[in-house]
């Protein structure tokens, strides 16, 4: 027969062995696991400058890399063909309708081809590069421009878009009567906000502009995903609208 | 005498008429194109987009290369697009006039047989000019046209579908994935791991 106090002495043992066990787990994997969130926490920090960097480490350790700068890489441009230039009538500002021939020099899909700067510290717009063409890999590179837009420094309607957590991540900070600068290696151009209007993604009223109409449409939108402030998708737009105050061309 | 002269004036002036209607005809330019795409029921984001190509390449195009690209678009408004608009919108409807959702509206209304008409149009028409065209429909609403010119250069049209580009913050990858589980669960790991020894 098994007495009371020997029942409740192994019972201690095997508690005592258990907890012996679960003491050396918890020894073991407690640095392991604090190591794994440390590696996680600087992942998620250095990951975006990692990809940023992994260019020019590939150059510096690739003997046969070719030494050209990985951010102006154009992969939906034939390297070898000569910049497109031609003459364009253009609207004159403020002139009722009076107009003029400029060279503009057109880019290529996927091409920088110009900066674009917001008078204005709290949008944090401050000549980022501007691309002609929307697809995705274009939007992680900067400022996009949809091809259904008119040229920079043509007449028309410029469209320019860009992510809301990189660089349009401040654009609900731009006010009405910011100066909004692009400059090209063909000209500087001026304009000047006049409003701000959020609209369903559906809504393409301020995006898409008839190329006939008479008097023409002349004009620029920046526009990125509203998210009442957050960032993230969103069903809805912002859009900052303005309008022409001056067009300088080189020639 | 008069009769003979009324004839031959009659003559001459139908001989300057057509004359002019030739001239005019090889004298196209590319606004002329701009206006018959849009007169085709081109949608307007379209049309914008075939005007900065033409632009942008003036000078590979002559009055004949825009006279061919008004009467390939002409041909096609008339036999697949304004039989649907005016079954939608009532007959002789003006296409230049729909908006770009009635555009949408009849593209969808005119059946695959006629969408698909209107894409080998489109890709016969390039390979007049030396240019790939690539028609991707997306869905009986959205398309997506790719061209790739003579030199190689490609240019990626926009979709016919709802225009704004997703610009969000959805860019995670599978290394970012996979961070934040490592976090989430070395988190609750290490939280087991001191209720544990406080139990001991």
């Amino acid at each position: 027969m098994v007495r009371k106090e020997d029942k409740a002495s192994s019972s201690d043992a095997d508690k005592l062995k258990k907890n012996k066990r679960t003491s050396v787990a918890v020894m073991v994997l407690t640095p392991l696991l604090v190591l794994a969130l440390c590696l996680s926490i600087m992942t998620l920090v250095s990951y975006k400058k990692f990809i940023e960097l992994q260019g020019y480490a590939a150059i510096a350790f690739n003997e046969n890399a070719h030494l050209k700068n990985p951010s102006e890489d154009n992969k939906y441009r034939n390297a070898d063909v000569l910049p497109m230039k031609g003459l364009t009538k253009v609207t004159v500002p403020d002139s009722e309708n009076k107009t003029e021939q400029h060279e503009i020099i057109y880019p290529y899909y996927g091409d920088k081809y110009a900066e674009l700067t917001v008078k204005n510290d709290k949008a944090g717009i401050d000549k980022e590069p501007v691309y002609w063409g929307d697809s995705d890999d274009l939007l992680a590179k900067g400022v996009v421009q949809s091809n259904y837009s008119a040229y920079i420094g043509a007449t028309g309607r410029v469209v320019l878009a860009a992510h809301n957590h990189t660089y349009f991540r401040y654009l609900p900070n731009i006010l009405v009567g910011d100066q909004v600068i692009l400059k090209t290696d063909y000209g500087k151009f001026t304009y000047e906000v006049t409003e701000t209007k959020v609209l369903p993604d559906t809504d393409t009223s301020l995006l898409y502009y008839d190329v006939t109409a008479d008097p023409p449409v002349d004009d620029l939108i920046l526009y990125t995903c509203w998210n009442n402030g957050y960032m993230g998708l969103s069903d809805q737009r912002l859009y900052v609208i303005c309008k022409v105050v001056s067009k300088e061309y080189k020639n | 005498m008069k009769k003979i002269f009324k004839s031959i004036s009659a003559s001459v002036t139908a001989f300057i008429i057509a004359s002019t209607m030739v001239v005019s005809a090889s004298a196209a330019s590319s606004a002329d194109v701009v206006s018959a795409a849009k007169s085709a029921g081109v949608p307007s984001n379209h049309v914008s987009e075939l005007k900065n190509y033409l632009d942008s390449h003036a000078s590979k195009f002559s009055s004949a290369d825009y006279d061919y690209m008004v009467k390939a678009l002409s041909d096609c408004g008339a036999k697949y697009v304004q039989p649907v608009a005016d079954k939608l919108f009532g007959a002789g409807t003006d296409l230049a006039s729909l908006t770009n959702d009635q555009l949408r509206q009849v593209f969808k209304e005119m059946g695959e047989d006629s969408r698909k008409a209107i894409a080998d149009a489109c890709v016969a028409t390039g390979k007049h000019f030396g240019v790939t065209i690539k028609v991707d429909e997306l869905t009986s609403k959205d398309w997506n046209v790719q061209v790739v010119d003579s030199d190689g250069n490609t240019n990626i049209g926009t979709n016919t579908g709802n225009g704004s580009l997703n610009t969000g913050a959805n860019s995670m990858t599978a290394v970012q994935v996979a961070a934040v589980l490592t976090l989430a669960l070395s988190a609750f790991g290490i939280t087991v791991a001191v209720k544990k020894n406080k139990e001991c």
